[in-house]
């Protein structure tokens, strides 16, 4: 983007977000809605999978695993089966899922039933965050009109095909963002991550092959039914083909989600469409996908391409897309201590070095801020996070070591700083 | 088979293999927590984590599978496994307390051994740890520290996939997620002592245990558990000659490595005051003590008298004794007094239990590897939860494993109902109509043409349709078993005889199928006491009275004629006592156990017991016997496997085993007899049988009992597990955990009669009331009440007739 271009987002998935009435039947329908359902319904399983993996679709929930590859993975012969979606948006910074569903919730059960036809699955789950009461509304209001609109239920556009919906509120659990764990809570169990294998793919809601994707995945493919798959590769970068939703937050002036191509530089969202850091203040770092990213970065970072590849690239990753922005006058070791706290929080207790790591970590940081904490720390700190990566039952663990790594890694001086002034440093 | 190297060593083992469990075949131990080979893989912990080639991080062994050619390293050949170990200990003890000192477990705790073996010597953790109050019973067996626990889930799987009461959980999450029960349901379960015997820390320990030994401080004789006909592997373990614990040893033939919470926790009879340690004579009206030689010498004279006027001399065995007690009495009666009045159960015997008895010690009998095998079992007259419960836990094992189907017949539905267990509904004793309803819907080609011609009778057709049968059932539940042919498990329960007809139809009915039959007797003595021929009409080995070369063959090897008639049963000994000049009780009680029985009113009762029971009370003479746990011999569970009882203690006072007692006493008498464990055991091995196919068994009468207006109730009644039976005397904790009385109406008759759930009802016969408060079960069959035989101060004894096994009652709700 040259530097005196209008500030133009790329609109694919929130292209009905400024037309009033869009989140409503007619409104939806006036907008070329289902239209991608019904020419799907004419088409064959395999063309839809052959279609999605064309396009280079790959899943938004953050691990980026291509979407068309993860449903051809259903096997043919055994029913029932399911199509989950997981709208169990949790990770702090993310909100794009949230604004995909209150605005335009018949493209993601379009989505949905595009996938559930191309997997021949005839009940689909939703899970939603507990704390989505809005977004809860907003979809079984939806969901009625689909079912009166005969989107859903017998015989869906007069294809002969039976499919049927059904919303599962979640209880306040991030772990129940983890696939597994997600299904162990739609069956009432515990939220808490199975053993693979077996995988979902076979194994998956009640035992059956099932197929999870991310809110903003499933809205993907009406598009890429409607335009195809060439069009959807037109946008974005070799790689990492589509637009991406990128929720922006923290120290900026525009806060909000913005829709790009894939590629669009840190500096491009955060400087140009969210309107720079507030107050003028300078940057002094960001996480270029939500708290889960592995790594934060610093500002010398501004100019990475936000696609998966340069991301993994720079020592980090794209996770769901969510930049949180620290201006110069925040506090790291507080930040590392706020993020960790929420890992302590939601770690699901199952893995010892997930459960008991992330509270050792909580007490040192906490310590820290108190004016208790040690040189020797600044060594034991990153080790003690060494000894939870990898070594965790699932992923949430590995996430839980990045601030404490990078900040210490990044703003060792602030954590001196704070056992010289025996406290913490900064005002904010 | 697939092949793969572990420290540098190759072996080959089933695809499918756990990496921690090939580790164990060579001798390599892995470093573990949540990991139990009984309970289904969870990698929770963390603490068995390996290196594998072309894994980039380490894997968990005891949730990876082997693949060929893998490369794995343990800690014992890599520095990165023994550094994720070291930190998984680590981040272990961060939150635990560390009081090894004060907690029970030390001595014998996995978290200890293996901090010490693969921990830090140090932590580097220096901020609070989170505290809990502790320890908390979550039940009066159990205590809960979870300040302890290190969240492995062993209790909690256990709880849920082995014993199926999940009344154990995981609350909260991260570093407070805590193990706990719910609210107002306490952990009760009949298997609830095994989560403290493989919890791996000081979490769950037990009320009976606390405080009293270190494991270093203790002897631990590895023996066999005689309550029940399970047979489980024990370890008795006692502390200066005193015996403070009994654990589950591994024996996976029997018991995997479980035990019931009666086994586990009901050994304080043997050191409880009431034990009669010395010998006692009746002496102007009252029991006194007295010396060996004294107590021999008038038992003596009393049976030398008896012979000498051609008297009646009846022996009864409680089928509670080892084998060699039990064949030695057998013998003894025989030789010694010269009688065939010998039985060993103290209840209603029926005619097609000497059939059946007979063919046991010949025949090739189910046993739990078969249960493990089955596709479909059919469960009769037996309460498997109640009754055996480890036989009840192999069900539930095979259910998991195989999906295996479980069909009970019979007047109640039991706990088997959580192992997708099904039902075919029969009034109370009217199983052989069932049985006979089974048969005929399996058909004519299924069935070989004796059991065909039994079913096709006009006679057994009628059965089922007076005893109301629902043929459908039948009908859909004979498929289950057809469809299973080859692959089928009969389980019959003692109980069953009281079904005219029913055993030897179970019996041949496993034969039809191409199955195995088992007999399920409710005490650890009663299949001994069947081998030895402890009955009327039959000897050792299943040889009978009434065939002279069966004789001829027993009189070779003891030596000694053995009478001719056959012998009066319990029942006849114990309704005409009066004409019985001796009779001997070895652990048996009469007064409480057989129905319409208020005394032993025998001439002269010479008892051999560990208490003075209701029948031990009123006897003559009381011979002080040993505890199963201070004496030695063998125990035949129910599926015929003799196992080893150990002597972990000295025999209290001056108690004697049985085998002691009865050669004293034929000493005495001026008769040679076998007084050591080796000559019996080369007596036994001499008359054992070489078992073969099961052969058809005769089927006499298939009549079903039935009532009157007036008594319209069939009344069934049986001893739970946990009730005021005499050997849990002492242990409180555990009898505490049984239940208050209550009697059990199915729906339809309580709704009929205005019975709510907790109204009071009164349950009479012409013997005797009982009242208790109800509760309504969906799983009685209408025009049945269950009343529990000894729960609290009811006894539903009193309900039946003299010689009565399946009685009729009037029940009416009482304000």
């Amino acid at each position: 983007m040259s530097p005196d271009a209008p500030l133009q987002q790329t609109r694919v998935l929130t292209a009905r977000w400024e037309t009033p009435g869009a989140d409503r039947l007619p409104g939806y329908l006036a907008t070329g809605g289902y239209a991608a359902l019904k020419k799907a319904l004419a088409m064959t399983p395999d063309d839809i999978i052959g279609m999605v993996k064309e396009a280079g679709l790959r899943g938004r929930g953050g691990a980026g695993f291509p979407t068309g590859l993860k449903w051809s993975f259903i096997p043919k012969d055994r029913r029932p089966s399911y199509i989950v979606c997981n709208a169990d948006e949790g990770e702090p910074g993310t909100f794009k899922d949230r604004e995909l569903i209150e605005r335009d919730p018949h493209q993601l059960i379009e989505g949905m039933a595009i996938a559930a036809y191309a997997i021949g699955c005839t009940e689909m789950y939703v899970f939603m965050r507990g704390e989505f009461s809005y977004p809860a509304r907003v979809m079984e209001r939806a969901i009625a009109e689909a079912y009166e609109g005969g989107f859903l239920g017998k015989n869906i556009c007069g294809s002969g095909y039976d499919l049927d919906f059904v919303i599962h509120r979640g209880a306040g659990a991030y772990i129940c963002g983890e696939e597994t764990a997600l299904l162990e809570a739609i069956e009432g169990r515990r939220g808490q991550p199975r053993l693979r294998p077996p995988f979902p793919a076979t194994h998956g809601l009640f035992a059956s092959p099932t197929v999870v994707n991310n809110v903003e995945t499933f809205t993907c493919v009406p598009h890429i039914v409607n335009n195809g798959p060439d069009w959807f590769k037109t946008l974005g970068t070799e790689k990492s083909a589509g637009t991406k939703i990128f929720s922006i937050s923290g120290d900026v002036e525009r806060p909000g989600n913005y829709e790009v191509p894939f590629g669009t530089s840190a500096r491009d969202l955060i400087e140009g469409f969210a309107g720079g850091v507030k107050g003028g203040k300078r940057l002094k770092a960001f996480t270029p996908g939500g708290a889960s990213s592995t790594a934060i970065f610093g500002a010398d970072k501004l100019d990475v391409a936000l696609d998966w590849e340069s991301v993994q690239a720079a020592g980090s990753l794209l996770g769901t897309g969510a930049v949180i922005v620290f201006a110069e006058d925040v506090c790291m070791v507080r930040t590392a201590l706020r993020f960790t706290q929420f890992y302590a929080h939601e770690s699901c207790g199952k893995c010892t070095p997930c459960r008991e790591g992330t509270y050792w970590l909580v007490n040192a940081l906490q310590r820290f801020e108190d004016g208790g904490g040690r040189e020797e720390e600044l060594e034991i700190l990153p080790r003690v996070a060494g000894n939870i990566l990898g070594r965790t039952f699932c992923a949430l663990g590995d996430f839980a070591t990045a601030p404490v790594a990078s900040t210490v890694d990044l703003f060792a001086d602030e954590y001196r700083a704070h056992i010289e002034k025996k406290g913490c440093p900064f005002e904010r | 088979m697939v092949k793969l190297t572990i420290d540098g060593r190759e072996l080959e083992v089933p695809a499918g293999t756990l990496v921690i469990r090939a580790a164990e075949q060579l001798g390599i131990y892995i470093p573990r927590f949540c990991d139990h080979p009984l309970l289904d893989p969870l990698g929770a912990c963390r603490q068995c984590l390996v290196e594998i080639e072309g894994q980039r991080k380490q894997l968990t062994a005891c949730t990876t599978t082997v693949s060929e050619g893998m490369v794995v390293s343990t800690q014992a050949a890599s520095q990165a496994a023994r550094d994720a170990q070291e930190s998984v200990l680590e981040f272990l003890l961060v939150n635990h307390p560390l009081d090894c000192p004060m907690c029970d477990k030390g001595g014998e705790c996995p978290l200890q051994d293996q901090t010490l073996k693969y921990g830090p010597g140090e932590s580097r953790y220096v901020d609070a740890k989170r505290r809990f109050t502790k320890p908390i019973p979550i039940s009066p067996l159990i205590n809960l520290d979870r300040e302890r626990c290190v969240l492995c889930a062993r209790c909690t799987r256990f709880s849920s996939q082995i014993a199926g009461d999940p009344l154990i959980e995981f609350f909260e999450r991260g570093a407070s997620e805590q193990v706990a029960v719910f609210e107002e349901e306490p952990f009760s379960s009949a298997f609830s002592g095994n989560v403290t015997q493989i919890c791996p820390v000081g979490a769950l320990t037990t009320s009976t245990f606390r405080f009293r030994a270190r494991p270093f401080d203790m002897t631990t004789t590895r023996s066999t558990c005689t309550r029940c006909a399970s047979g489980c592997a024990i370890g008795v373990q006692a502390r200066r000659g005193e015996l403070v614990r009994i654990l589950a040893a591994v024996d996976l033939d029997v018991n995997d490595e479980w035990l019931c919470d009666k086994g586990r926790f009901g050994h304080a009879y043997v050191a409880t005051p009431e034990r009669v340690t010395q010998p006692l004579v009746r002496k102007g009206g009252e029991l006194v003590e007295t010396s060996w030689s004294e107590a021999l010498e008038v038992v003596a004279s009393r049976v030398r008298a008896a012979r000498e006027a051609g008297a009646r001399i009846g022996v009864l065995g409680g089928e509670q004794l080892l084998d060699e007690d039990a064949y030695a009495l057998s013998r003894f009666a025989r030789t010694v007094l010269g009688t065939n009045d010998v039985d060993a159960r103290v209840r209603v015997g029926a005619d097609d239990e000497e059939h059946l008895f007979q063919a046991l010690p010949k025949t090739i009998t189910a046993t739990n590897q078969d249960i493990d095998a089955a596709r479909a079992v059919l469960v009769v007259g037996l309460d498997a939860h109640e009754e055996s419960p480890i036989v009840f836990l192999r069900l539930r094992k095979a259910g998991r494993r195989l999906g295996t189907r479980v069909v009970e017949v019979g007047p109640m539905r039991t706990a088997l109902e959580k192992s997708s267990g099904e039902w075919l509904a029969t009034p109370a004793g009217a199983e052989s109509a069932a049985l006979i309803a089974l048969a005929c819907a399996i058909g004519g080609e299924g069935l070989d043409a004796e059991l065909r011609a039994i079913v096709d009778d006009p006679e057994a057709i009628s059965a089922v349709e007076r005893a109301g049968i629902d043929t459908a059932e039948a009908a859909r539940l004979a498929e289950v078993l057809e469809e299973a042919r080859g692959s089928v498990v009969v389980l019959a329960g003692e109980r069953l005889a009281g079904s005219p007809g029913a055993l030897p139809l179970a019996w041949n009915l496993a034969r039809a199928l191409g199955g195995k039959f088992g007999w399920v007797p409710r005490r650890g003595g009663a299949r001994g006491a069947v081998d030895a021929g402890l009955h009327p009409a039959l000897l050792p080995g299943g040889r009978s009275v009434r065939w002279a070369p069966h004789r001829e063959e027993v009189e070779q090897v003891w030596g000694s004629p053995v009478p001719e008639a056959v012998g009066r049963d319990a029942r006849a000994i114990l309704e005409n006592a009066a004409e019985t000049a001796v009779l001997f009780l070895f652990g048996a009680d009469p007064v409480r156990d057989f129905p319409g029985i208020t005394s032993t009113s025998a001439q002269f009762v010479v008892a051999c017991d560990m208490f003075l029971t209701a029948s031990v009370s009123q006897a003559d003479v009381v011979l002080p016997a040993a505890a199963g746990t201070e004496r030695a011999g063998t125990a035949t569970n129910w599926e015929g496997r003799r196992r080893a009882v150990r002597a972990a203690t000295s025999p209290a006072g001056a108690s004697q085993a049985d085998i002691e007692v009865l050669a004293a006493l034929a000493a005495e008498l001026g008769h040679d007899f076998p007084g050591t464990l080796e000559d019996l055991g080369e007596e036994m091995r001499a008359l054992a049988a070489e078992p073969v196919e099961a052969k058809l068994l005769e089927v006499s009468s298939v009549a079903a009992p039935h009532g009157d207006a007036e008594r319209s109730f069939g009344l069934l009644s049986y001893p739970m597990l946990i009730d005021s039976g005499t050997l849990t005397a002492g242990a409180d904790a555990l009898t505490s955990t049984g239940e208050a009385p209550y009697v059990v109406l199915s729906y339809a008759d309580a709704s009929s009669r205005g019975i709510a759930d907790g109204t009071t009802v009164r349950v009479a016969s012409a013997a005797g009331e009982v009242r208790a408060p109800a509760r309504i079960s969906k799983n009685l069959a209408p025009g049945v009440v269950f009343v529990p035989a000894r729960q609290g101060d009811v006894n539903a004894g009193v309900l039946f007739d003299a010689g009565e096994s399946v009685g009729f009652v009037h029940v009416e709700a009482v304000e």
